[in-house]
């Protein structure tokens, strides 16, 4: 947005030999309408946050000529568009796909390249990790949505939704689809299929248990109204500020991920032999045959190719049709476009390899066998070997904006069901003493060589919910302090080898858990073991398997614990806010108090106080509240109680994120935040990436 | 009349063998589900904390319909009788919980490549081992054996996963070559063709060298051990004596008997070939039956992990059934006993 004016310049000098000449001027009309339509659809998408529906509008209507004039030039000599992939230009001309014109929609998503337009060309080869790596596949081929993060993770944007319109009160969302737009078997997309995913999958008890929380106001679950084949509206019983970013959000696909004329053949509604089929396939009932063809979620649309998708690459081989293989393929009915009015995607294919082991992945990398993967590879004990083999590899490094809020947090049990040391870890100068007690610098310097911050676990600087008391509030060293409050704490007695004594007299001794693959906190913690000591309280790291670490957290059996730390920068603080109110399953501080949260009847459910209570109820006004300004203001005043409680004990700003590129891969947004909630790589649009020459 | 009477004697012995199997497989099959319900948590634990880790969520209404789903919440017993009246019943071995799908459409590829890497590899190490182990005895203390030996020790004392990295190490160095797997990427999910399975044909050497070495520096001193008792017992002597010739004096009576060992290796390379090498598998990133077993165990892939260990079980009791007989064939003794 902020370069539109020299971009379009750049672009018309820089257009493909192909269709230069007679239509130039023509040409440059076009970009400077387009140009004129992009900056007001990007200034819309920024804007959206704030649902400015109204001015989505106009943008809509600017866009439709301008496109119907792009179809009658892109034509080629023989009638033929160039302004798609050669060998579609070929199946054109054979009779076997339909002319680009009549596979895009009337209003195509015009898209500005992050440097270039790109050329065709290309396999993006990436890995994937055995069975239960959906999630990158969805990070890289699968993430287009209702709307979609900007880039910057400023706002959301248009994506399969052209514009949408908010109600004053945000309790009725209306959004226009794409006329002629179409899933990747050339079947238009319609209102008709979200209405399938509404009536038939998220209202149906068989498949949908219970509707997921973001599309219910309190119990009562949202309604869709189809208005026309092109609009569809949510309406929801209370105010949902928070609507538009859950969409754009990893929750978000399940939305445009139905097409009705392929599922209905799986659904007991329309097809009452259904579950003599599904039993021929090996299946239990028809729920199970239908999931395992669309199974909703982020993630669940991978494992079968024949499901028509609305992605810039179909699936040709599905997960788990093969367990060597991923294959996607560019979809020809893809419907954005890049600012000369060519269809995207550039790159021909996606391969994901499936692997079992990182140290494959990483040698592979190494190999320059991988084109673009952040995933399992970048962490910080392999930048080194990456950094050196740059050359070889002939990939390069790309920065991404680490989205964590510390690079570990440790938190205490404060439901710990041992009264003993319930009391001990809900004494706030216990911690805090124990905080200052940690020598952060000597840690940055020897595990991150150097990098970092002394941090506790908040929102970065640059975030708009950065809280300087928060971050900084007893980091510095100093072991007077540390002893001042752990003596204040009421621990002043020590036994012969100088550890402080509990309240019922024994040694104050507990151990953290952490789990094997962390190996950067387990070094972090033999660390803080020592410091500790000194101080006279006995730590010791208990590094433990994954699946045990998280059942000893389900039935608060730890003492306390590391994991990892989200919601540094962005929409993460709001939509991830685990580490300062316990509304998540990993608020680990306090799990017995999210299980109130989830559903006070939970026999491990533990009542709040009435400060975390009250942190409840201003979230749920966060949720409730459309307007941006408001919403940040209620979530600064949850992270000022969150400071006051001092939850979690953080250690330093978290190393930067990186990811690894081919060399001649282009168009990767620099910068591009590292988180969940912003699917990365998605958001950036890997379908514009394109290979040089 | 003595071979009608030998062919009963070999058939009631088949059939008394077939019959063990069946206990057996039960047996195993019940050990193996109780051990991989043993770790604490089950699937949607691991499931849970993974995504935790990665900064992802699941909302619990998804949680307890997976649960629902999979019938994580039945006693272990029960979770045991509906699986296996399944594949008793419909030949379905249940869904694998991490890939969304079947078990039948999963393993049977990866079964088909692990057969061929196993059967491709006893070849290897039969034609590296029997050659060399009778050298090594026929010339004992010689030059000859003392590098056998060396060789033999070394093989035995690396691990294979080792030699599979330094091998991969080398070839990426060397070579440039891809690492891993049993195919280019050009060629990964390609049909069949004449291409590809030159391709194959490239890669696999490789995991056969590796997966071999131990198997063959085993044999050669199996071999050597073996044919050496033999040769000096009387029978050898005696032939020499009457002036048969050496090498057809070799061949025709110690070796046949100190051959033993090679048959019952069928009974056992094939569980160590498809258990023993998984760490070899993950390495290589090779395409069979162990890194999904190794994944499917982690990550508590209850009915995935279960097949396979079925399935294994069933691949050794089948090898020991027909190494048995084999044996039996071979040397009259066993089938009297």
């Amino acid at each position: 947005m902020q370069q539109t004016q020299p971009m379009w310049k750049q672009f018309t000098s820089r257009t493909d030999a192909k269709t230069r000449g007679r239509r130039a001027n023509q040409v440059r009309t076009l970009f400077i309408l387009l140009a004129a339509v992009l900056a007001i659809s990007l200034l819309v998408a920024c804007g959206a946050a704030d649902t400015s529906g109204d001015a989505a509008m106009p943008a809509a209507e600017a866009a439709s000529p301008a496109s119907g004039d792009q179809e009658a030039m892109a034509e080629a000599d023989d009638g033929v568009s160039m302004n798609q992939a050669p060998a579609f230009q070929e199946m054109v001309r054979a009779g076997t796909l339909p002319p680009l014109a009549e596979r895009l929609p009337v209003n195509p998503l015009v898209v500005e390249p992050v440097e270039n337009i790109g050329r065709y060309g290309g396999v993006w080869r990436a890995g994937l990790r055995g069975g239960g790596d959906r999630a990158w596949i969805y990070r890289t081929v699968g993430y287009d949505q209702l709307v979609n993060w900007t880039p910057d993770w400023t706002g959301v944007r248009p994506n399969v939704a052209e514009s949408w319109e908010v109600s004053d009160d945000s309790t009725e969302y209306t959004f226009k689809l794409r006329e002629g737009m179409r899933w990747s078997d050339g079947e238009p997309f319609t209102a008709d299929d979200i209405m399938f995913w509404y009536e038939d999958v998220i209202l149906n008890e068989e498949l949908t248990p219970t509707v997921p929380n973001w599309l219910r106001s309190g119990d009562v679950p949202v309604v869709v109204e189809k208005i026309d084949d092109f609009t569809v509206k949510f309406i929801f019983a209370e105010p949902n500020g928070v609507f538009l970013l859950r969409l754009a959000a990893p929750g978000g696909p399940p939305v445009v991920s139905y097409p009705r004329h392929f599922m209905e053949q799986f659904h007991i509604k329309y097809n009452e032999e259904v579950t003599a089929e599904a039993e021929e396939n090996g299946f239990e009932d028809w729920v199970a045959y239908f999931q395992s063809v669309n199974d909703g979620g982020c993630c669940g649309y991978y494992t079968n190719s024949d499901l028509p998708v609305l992605w810039a690459w179909e699936l040709e081989t599905a997960y788990g049709e093969n367990t060597t293989t991923v294959r996607a393929v560019r979809n020809p009915y893809y419907w954005k476009v890049d600012t000369e009015g060519n269809q995207l995607p550039y790159i021909d294919e996606v391969v994901f390899n499936v692997g079992n082991d990182v140290e494959i992945l990483v040698l592979q990398t190494i190999n320059g066998e991988i084109d673009y993967q952040d995933r399992h590879i970048a962490t910080n004990q392999n930048k080194a070997v990456f950094f050196d083999n740059q050359e070889t590899g002939g990939y390069r490094l790309t920065n991404r904006l680490s989205s964590n809020s510390n690079a570990m947090e440790i938190s205490f049990n404060l439901n710990h069901p041992d009264a003993v040391k319930n009391e001990i870890f809900n004494n706030k100068d216990f911690r805090i003493g124990l905080s200052y007690a940690i020598n952060r610098q000597e840690i940055i310097d020897l595990i991150f060589i150097g990098q970092g911050e002394p941090w506790q676990a908040a929102p970065m600087p640059e975030s708009p919910y950065y809280n300087e008391r928060l971050a900084k509030q007893y980091t510095e060293y100093d072991l007077d302090k540390a002893n001042q409050h752990l003596d204040k704490a009421g621990y002043t007695e020590r036994d012969a080898e100088g550890f402080r004594l509990g309240p019922d007299g024994n040694r104050i001794s507990f151990t953290i858990d952490v789990i094997t693959v962390a190996q950067d906190q387990i070094d972090m913690l033999e660390l803080i073991s020592g410091y500790w000591q000194e101080v006279g309280i006995e730590m010791t790291p208990n590094v433990l398997d994954r699946s045990l670490g998280q059942q000893r957290l389900e039935v608060l059996e730890h003492d306390a614990n590391t994991w990892g730390a989200p919601g540094g920068i962005g929409f993460g603080t709001l939509l991830d806010p685990r580490n300062w109110i316990p509304v998540h399953g990993h608020s680990r501080y306090g799990y017995a108090w999210y299980l109130y949260w989830i559903n006070p009847e939970n026999p491990i459910a533990q009542e709040p106080p009435e400060v975390v209570l009250k942190q409840f109820d201003l979230y749920q006004e966060v949720n409730a509240t459309a307007d941006p300004v408001k919403q940040r203001e209620l979530m600064i005043e949850i992270l000022e109680i969150a400071a006051d409680e001092f939850y979690n004990i953080g250690i330093t700003k978290p190393p930067t994120a990186y990811g690894i590129a081919n060399q001649k891969m282009r168009n990767i947004m620099d910068n591009m935040p590292a988180a969940w909630q912003y699917p990365t790589p998605g958001p950036a649009d890997t379908f514009q990436w394109y290979y040089d020459e | 009349m003595a071979t009608a009477s030998q062919a009963i004697q070999m058939l009631q012995y088949m059939f008394r063998r077939l019959l063990y199997m069946i206990p057996t497989l039960i047996v195993i099959s019940i050990i193996a589900f109780v051990i991989i319900q043993l770790p604490p948590g089950d699937y949607l634990t691991v499931y849970v904390a993974e995504l935790a880790a990665q900064g992802e969520d699941v909302n619990e209404a998804t949680l307890a319909q997976l649960q629902e789903r999979y019938g994580l919440g039945l006693p272990w017993y029960q979770q045991y009788f509906r699986w296996m009246r399944n594949i008793i019943l419909k030949g379905d071995f249940g869904q694998s919980f991490t890939w969304g799908r079947p078990v039948n459409q999963l393993i049977w590829d990866r079964i088909g490549f692990t057969m061929l890497i196993t059967f491709a590899t006893t070849l290897f190490i039969w034609a590296v081992a029997l050659p060399i182990g009778i050298y090594s005895a026929t010339h004992q203390y010689s030059v000859g054996d003392y590098v056998a030996t060396f060789f033999g020790f070394l093989g035995l004392a690396i691990p294979n996963f080792l030699l599979a990295l330094v091998f991969m190490y080398l070839a990426v160095r060397l070579f440039g070559q891809s690492v891993g797997g049993l195919f280019s990427p050009a060629y990964q999910d390609a049909p069949w063709t004449l291409a590809k399975f030159w391709d194959l044909l490239s890669h696999l050497w490789i995991p056969i060298i590796i997966l071999g070495t131990a198997g063959t520096a085993g044999l050669v001193r199996i071999m050597r051990a073996n044919l050496l008792d033999e040769i000096n017992k009387p029978y050898v002597i005696t032939a020499r004596a009457k002036g048969v010739p050496e090498r057809r004096l070799i061949w025709r009576y110690p070796v046949r008997v100190a051959m033993n060992p090679f048959i019952s290796t069928i009974g056992w390379t094939l569980p160590t070939l498809v258990s023993g090498s998984i760490i070899v598998a993950v390495v290589l990133n090779l395409p069979t039956t162990g890194p999904l077993l190794l994944q499917s165990l982690m990550q508590q892939d209850m009915f995935l992990a279960g097949s396979f260990i079925l399935l294994v079980s069933c691949l050794t009791v089948i090898g020991t059934l027909i190494s048995d007989i084999l044996l039996a064939w071979l040397d009259p003794r066993i089938r009297y006993e």
